[in-house]
């Protein structure tokens, strides 16, 4: 009896040293910086983010944002970076990934590994979408107090908030200024020729994705692109960003030119050979273009390039020296001349 | 009883036709019915080139590859069915959806190339349903529970082997492959007609001409024998030609389920019975008809292209159920 009542108090003991020890975990946080050390950024999610003021050890979770790093001469800080940036056309070319490891990518970050680190500051994606890092990674990061920046690129506007806000993260603020600057500038080039273009001599063009029934609605860095460059997108009554639309839509609308996605597994031969796709003006007039690599990102800084060149394929009789402003716009911000294709 | 079965059958029998030509006139661009059955009958008329274009380029041979998709997966779930005396067995059992899954996986994700997807989701549907087959057989013989069995482990693999392949590869294109297993005909042409004509109407000719001594292997494998049926070799050129059909169909539209389910019961219940001779034919017209009208809906129902293995799946799950909660498993007992 005495020996069943010892346990028991043994028991209650253990219980509550074990409920307060879980509450004091569950209440700590890490003793906080001095103030003059760190600053405060608001990221594209709407957080207020409080983050080293100097930052040598960073992963980065999107390679768009990595290739930023890269042109503010900050490479060095990456410590981590998404699987993906070797893919980049640029940074597989100019960044040297010795001492930088992969972490998985936005959507499947390898969480230990990340934290393995020790970054003082992760960027990656937010919201809600398949290539967003979930929320349990999210958390993770937070139980171990590691500050992270969550970026959502969803129109140009989005990406020149980016562009800015990385240049407050690693003090470039003049040079992420230029880079806006600069592109805003050569999209504008394109916009006001595109104004000049009367109603009835505007095409008719699609933005083709993964597969080719499947093309851009109203929203999104590719529609903006479409719309600034004086084209009619048929598909802009959908509010989506990507649409399955059936084929006989397509055929219907008629489009004049159609873009295909870099990455799609189709080729413009494939379209132009197929009986399907005959009864389409951007077949008959051979208008069917994928486009380059190099300038496939529509999240890049180099999103200004593919602007003009949509634009020259839209309307190829318009004075606009592609191969000049590519060149131009390489020198500057990666120190080499374009290498990809005209 | 004879006299209410036969004009029902004769119905089913005939409802493709109409089906077909309905299908036909449906669509987004808009052509007056009249034209679509003007063109069909060879009268000279002055409408459109692009109209012709649609009619005869996108529409029909996507509701031809319907109706193939059809008659493929209800012969084959019907035939499977007979073989392993099991009403839930369909042509997905034999790891062929998984396999295919697989296939195409590694086509569109790593080779981005839709034409490699087609060809390696066939192969692979055919090497599962072998790996499938070998595993199964056991001392010179293939025992029914072994490959329910061995199917299930084989799906469970390429299952594995798929989720492994979309988890290394870029969002999108887990988006695509994602896509592509929910079913669609939206890019189906004559070339996939081509691709699917052969294999499909093999199987289907096979199965029709074995319909009899399938009849004899549903009463069981020592009946069948009795009879002078060789059982094993029954067993599987039933396996065979049924695997052929759905790997030619899945490895060209993705997977569509359901519909070997749904059809051969419906057939059955609606005629009261289980006869083969009667069952494969007719499960091969309602097929036709019902996949095609399902992507009627798919095509047409919204501004959308649905994926019509969505379609099947929501329609074909509650419609079972009804079918069970009505007439149970009667026909079967």
């Amino acid at each position: 009896m005495r020996k069943e009542v010892v346990m028991a108090i043994v028991a209650v003991v253990l219980i509550a040293v074990a409920t307060v020890g879980a509450y004091f975990l569950s209440t700590w946080s890490p003793p906080p910086q001095s103030e003059s050390s760190t600053i405060t950024v608001v990221d594209l999610a709407g957080r207020e983010v409080e983050i080293p003021a100097k930052l040598d050890r960073v992963v980065v979770l999107c390679s768009q944002i990595a290739e930023l790093v890269y042109v503010f001469g900050e490479w060095d800080t990456v410590v981590g970076v998404t699987k993906w940036a070797k893919y980049n056309p640029v940074l597989s070319e100019l960044a040297n990934f010795s001492n930088v490891q992969e972490v998985g990518s936005a959507s499947k970050p390898d969480v230990e590994a990340i934290i393995a680190l020790d970054p003082q500051l992760i960027i990656t994606y937010g919201g809600k979408y398949g290539y967003s890092t979930p929320d349990s990674a999210l958390q993770a990061f937070e139980n171990v107090s590691i500050p992270y920046i969550l970026v959502e690129m969803g129109s140009l506007e989005d990406l020149y908030t980016t562009i800015r806000l990385m240049g407050k993260v690693f003090h470039h603020e003049d040079l992420a200024e230029d880079i806006v600057t600069d592109m805003q500038s050569i999209i504008n080039q394109v916009r006001e020729k595109a104004s000049y273009i009367p109603e009835e001599e505007r095409i008719k063009a699609l933005w083709l994705w993964s597969k080719p029934t499947k093309v851009t609605g109203g929203a999104g860095v590719t529609y903006d692109l479409m719309v600034n460059a004086g084209a009619i997108n048929p598909a802009s009554n959908y509010t989506e960003k990507y649409v399955d639309v059936p084929l006989e839509l397509i055929v219907s609308w008629n489009p004049d030119v159609l873009i295909i996605w870099s990455s799609a597994s189709y080729e413009p031969e494939d379209l132009i050979n197929d009986e399907q796709w005959q009864e389409i003006n951007a077949i008959k007039n051979r208008t069917v273009y994928k486009v380059p690599k190099i300038i496939s990102d529509t999240w890049s800084i180099r999103v200004c390039l593919l602007q003009v060149w949509m634009f020259l394929k839209f309307y190829p009789d318009q004075d606009m020296d592609y191969s000049a402003i590519a060149d131009d716009f390489f020198m500057k911000y990666y120190g080499i001349h374009y290498w990809g294709e005209v | 009883m004879r006299m209410r079965v036969r004009p029902l059958s004769i119905a089913l029998a005939l409802l493709p036709l109409p089906v077909f030509i309905v299908s036909l006139c449906i669509g987004s661009y808009p052509i007056p019915p009249a034209t679509v059955i003007q063109m069909l009958l060879g009268i000279p008329g002055d409408w459109p080139r692009v109209e012709w274009a649609i009619v005869f380029r996108l529409r029909m041979p996507r509701v031809i590859m319907a109706a193939l998709g059809g008659i493929a997966l209800s012969v084959s779930g019907a035939s499977l069915q007979s073989t392993f005396r099991n009403p839930l067995v369909d042509s997905y059992i034999l790891g062929v959806s998984a396999g295919a899954a697989f296939g195409a996986a590694l086509g569109l994700g790593i080779l981005s190339s839709m034409a490699a997807a087609q060809v390696l989701a066939f192969c692979m549907g055919l090497l599962a349903f072998t790996l499938t087959y070998a595993a199964a057989r056991t001392r010179g013989e293939t025992p029914v529970v072994s490959l329910v069995l061995a199917g299930i482990i084989i799906t469970a693999l390429f299952s594995a082997a798929l989720s492994t392949v979309k988890f290394f590869v870029d969002p999108h294109k887990t988006a695509e492959i994602v896509y592509w297993l929910m079913g669609s005909f939206s890019c189906a042409g004559w070339d996939d007609v081509a691709w699917c004509m052969l294999p499909v109407g093999t199987g289907f000719v096979l199965l029709y001409l074995l319909r009899w001594r399938m009849n004899a292997l549903s009463m069981g494998d020592e009946e069948a024998k009795a009879l002078g049926v060789d059982v094993h070799r029954l067993r599987f050129l039933v396996l065979v030609a049924s695997t052929l059909m759905a790997s030619a169909i899945v490895s060209t539209v993705g997977i569509i389920g359901w519909v070997g389910l749904i059809v051969p019961h419906s057939v059955r219940m609606a005629l009261r019975t289980p006869d083969n001779r009667i069952v494969i034919p007719l499960s091969a017209c309602v097929g036709a008809a019902y996949l095609m009208i399902a992507d009627d809906f798919a095509r047409a129902a919204t501004g959308y292209e649905l994926p019509v293995g969505i379609l099947t799946t929501l329609s074909g799950a509650p419609f079972f159920l009804y079918l069970l909660r009505r007439k149970g498993v009667r026909v079967w007992s």
